[in-house]
């Protein structure tokens, strides 16, 4: 990815560097911090960043306030039952017994490896965590019970690293939840390594503040015959970004991208998504759903990567979005770079309003026309939970997608 | 009684209607034909509350109440029915979902009871057999994929099933092979009675050789131009209508 140099600093990133500085860091986290300070914050003169202008977005330093613990609300996910991890303003807690073949650590000092090494927010969330959180899954097992990394962030700015590891023919769920209260600048990276053949569903509920921003990069790579499944819902924020970058290093390796954007208001969303396929026989499956409405803005960057050599890689890719008002932005960008000749890649985009013929049609049934409207949109977004075999978990992101959806504006 | 007086309407700044009066009594089956642009479905979709349909002088009123004042939602709990031309598809909705959902929105702003699950299950199974609609066909998505005669049942299973006060059937005819028509034919017939009303509007006479008319107007030039028994219709056909498009 293309930088730029950090000239002018915002009261932000002098902000953050001032921070930096007042740390004692390690020779690891020191290396990150330097590559931080280089660039600043991701602004729209970096192409992956041209419609999600963090800098814009975060000129003001955030001043931190004190948490008070004792009023976090019970996770909507707890009917689930999960085991649960809450990490709070960027520091990780979590109790009872772990699931059998799963270890939980947190380690200071984890170095940045591979693509994140020159990712701007990975060198922010390597500098300034106060640890990494490893979730490790044990080789062969077969863990039922979901894992819920739940973020909460208050005022301030916070960092927080979470690597998960699968060992060969490991399965397991991880449900990521993003939210917060107040202004805020909550910045997460998530190191995820699957071996061969195992698989991990990943479901990510972003869910912020009006005036919180929320970045959270993923940086997965599979094994041979590995599998990653992810779906996410986004109901934006001040600004939100969620970012998934795949390398498919093995053959066979299967991975899907699904998911939904639902916003209102003046908030923001961006899914941003890379896979890179580098052996032969990888599928991927992309499709994503935006509803906007008032003057919120989505934005879609979907990017498959076919390397010389990655020949029988199946790629599909679609993004439809429904504009719900005359202000709401939708900006999509798929794209295609392949390197090899015996694939099937394709993508496909399309942005539209409700069709008005269809809407007069169920009005002439008997709908009034906000029950008209809201069951169009929730038809259109339905099947991007359709791949979430768990029917609990299911049952949270189409109740909290409903509840967008009834939140008339 | 559905009762349109005078009634003028433009589309885009265009008068389409001009000064269209007739009374249709309850209990009666009217025919409305009529050339291409005479204003048939000018008049359907005014009679639903289309907005883009702007009514610039007139009164409708149905059984007393001004229909022009009420929203579409509203015109339906009151009972009237549309069969539409070129009915809609509803990706990711499924047929029965859908059905029960307009019937209870209806019921609702009646003041009536929702109907139950089960209740419902059980009369649009019965409703789509009279229909010739299979059962799987009320799993998927409202008419996604089906024919243009298909889709024409979906509007024969929804009248069947709502039993409106007032039908009107925009060129419900259209598309249709003879075994659709007689089905048309053999719902409309069925559903006949002293307390509901029905505006048939065709193009041709044939479906009214399977739906005997009390009464058939002839619509030119945005008005009613001739009115006449169910006799008028074959007439029609053997004359055709430049007369009407001369005269209008």
């Amino acid at each position: 990815m293309s930088t730029t140099l950090l000239i002018n600093p915002t009261a932000m990133e002098a902000g953050l560097i001032a921070a930096g500085k007042s740390r004692r860091l390690s020779a690891a986290c020191a290396a990150a911090f330097e590559a931080f300070s280089r660039t600043g914050l991701p602004s729209k003169r970096m192409e992956a960043w041209k419609w999600t202008d963090l800098r814009a977005f975060l000129r003001e330093n955030l001043t931190p306030v004190e948490p008070d613990n004792d009023v976090i609300a019970p996770s909507i996910f707890g009917g689930v039952k999960p085991f649960e991890i809450t990490i709070m303003n960027g520091r990780a807690e979590w109790e009872g017994a772990l699931p059998a073949g799963v270890s939980i650590a947190a380690k200071p000092d984890a170095r940045l490896e591979g693509l994140a090494a020159d990712l701007p927010l990975a060198n922010l969330a390597g500098a300034m965590s106060e640890a990494r959180l490893e979730i490790t899954i044990a080789p062969e097992a077969r863990v039922d019970q979901p894992i819920l990394v739940r973020r909460i962030a208050g005022p301030g700015v916070h960092n927080q690293r979470l690597a998960v590891t699968l060992g060969r023919r490991a399965a397991a769920t991880i449900i990521e939840s993003f939210d917060g209260v107040g202004a805020y600048f909550s910045n997460s990276l998530s190191e995820i390594s699957i071996a061969d053949g195992a698989a991990l569903t990943r479901l990510v509920l972003q869910d912020g503040a009006d005036s919180g921003v929320e970045t959270s990069l993923a940086v997965a790579t599979l094994g041979a015959g590995a599998e990653f499944h992810q779906t996410a819902l986004l109901l934006g924020a001040k600004a939100a970004r969620l970012e998934t970058r795949l390398s498919c290093n093995g053959a066979g390796a299967k991975t899907s991208l699904r998911g939904a954007t639902a916003l209102s208001g003046a908030r923001h969303a961006d899914l941003t998504s890379e896979a890179r396929h580098a052996a032969p026989g990888c599928t991927t499956r992309q499709s994503h759903k935006s509803a906007v409405r008032d003057r919120a803005r989505a934005v879609f960057q979907g990017k498959f990567l076919v390397a010389r050599g990655a020949q029988k890689t199946d790629a599909q890719m679609s993004a439809n979005a429904l504009l719900l008002s005359d202000a709401a932005e939708v900006n999509h960008k798929p794209e295609l770079e392949i390197y090899a000749d015996d694939v099937q890649c394709a993508h496909g985009s399309t942005a539209g309003a409700l069709d008005a013929d269809v809407v007069f049609y169920l009005r002439q049934r008997g709908l009034d026309e906000h029950s008209a409207r809201a069951l169009l949109v929730e038809a259109f977004l339905n099947d991007a939970f359709e791949e979430i075999a768990h029917p609990g978990i299911h049952n949270v992101f189409h109740r909290r997608m409903l509840h967008w959806l009834g939140s008339a504006t | 009684m559905l009762k349109i007086e005078n009634l003028h309407v433009a589309v885009d700044g265009n008068e389409i209607l001009r000064g269209l009066t007739l009374d249709l009594p309850t209990g009666e089956v009217h025919a409305l034909m009529g050339p291409n642009g005479s204003g048939k479905s000018t008049l359907s979709h005014t009679l639903a509350g289309r907005e883009a349909y702007e009514v610039t002088r007139g009164a409708v009123t149905l059984d007393g109440e001004d229909l022009l004042a009420l929203d579409p939602n509203e015109r339906a709990a009151r009972g009237l029915f549309l069969s539409f031309q070129h009915p809609m598809e509803i990706p990711g909705v499924a047929t029965m979902n859908f059905i029960r959902t307009a019937l209870n929105a209806q019921r609702r702003a009646r003041g009536e009871e929702e109907m139950s699950a089960a209740d419902f299950l059980k009369l649009i199974r019965t409703k789509a057999r009279l229909v010739g609609i299979a059962d799987d066909k009320l799993k998927r998505p409202f008419n996604v994929g089906f024919s243009g005669g298909e889709k024409k049942r979906m509007e024969m299973l929804q009248l069947a099933v709502f039993e409106p006060r007032f039908v009107i059937m925009d060129e419900t005819d259209s598309g249709l092979d003879i075994d659709a028509l007689k089905m048309v034919g053999d719902v409309v017939n069925s559903l006949r009675r002293p307390d509901r009303g029905f505006l048939i509007i065709t193009h041709y006479q044939r479906l009214l050789e399977y739906i005997r008319p009390d009464k058939v107007h002839v619509l030119a030039g945005g008005r009613i131009v001739k009115s006449g028994g169910a006799d008028l219709a074959a007439a029609l056909e053997k004359s055709g209508y430049e007369q009407f498009i001369e005269a209008a």
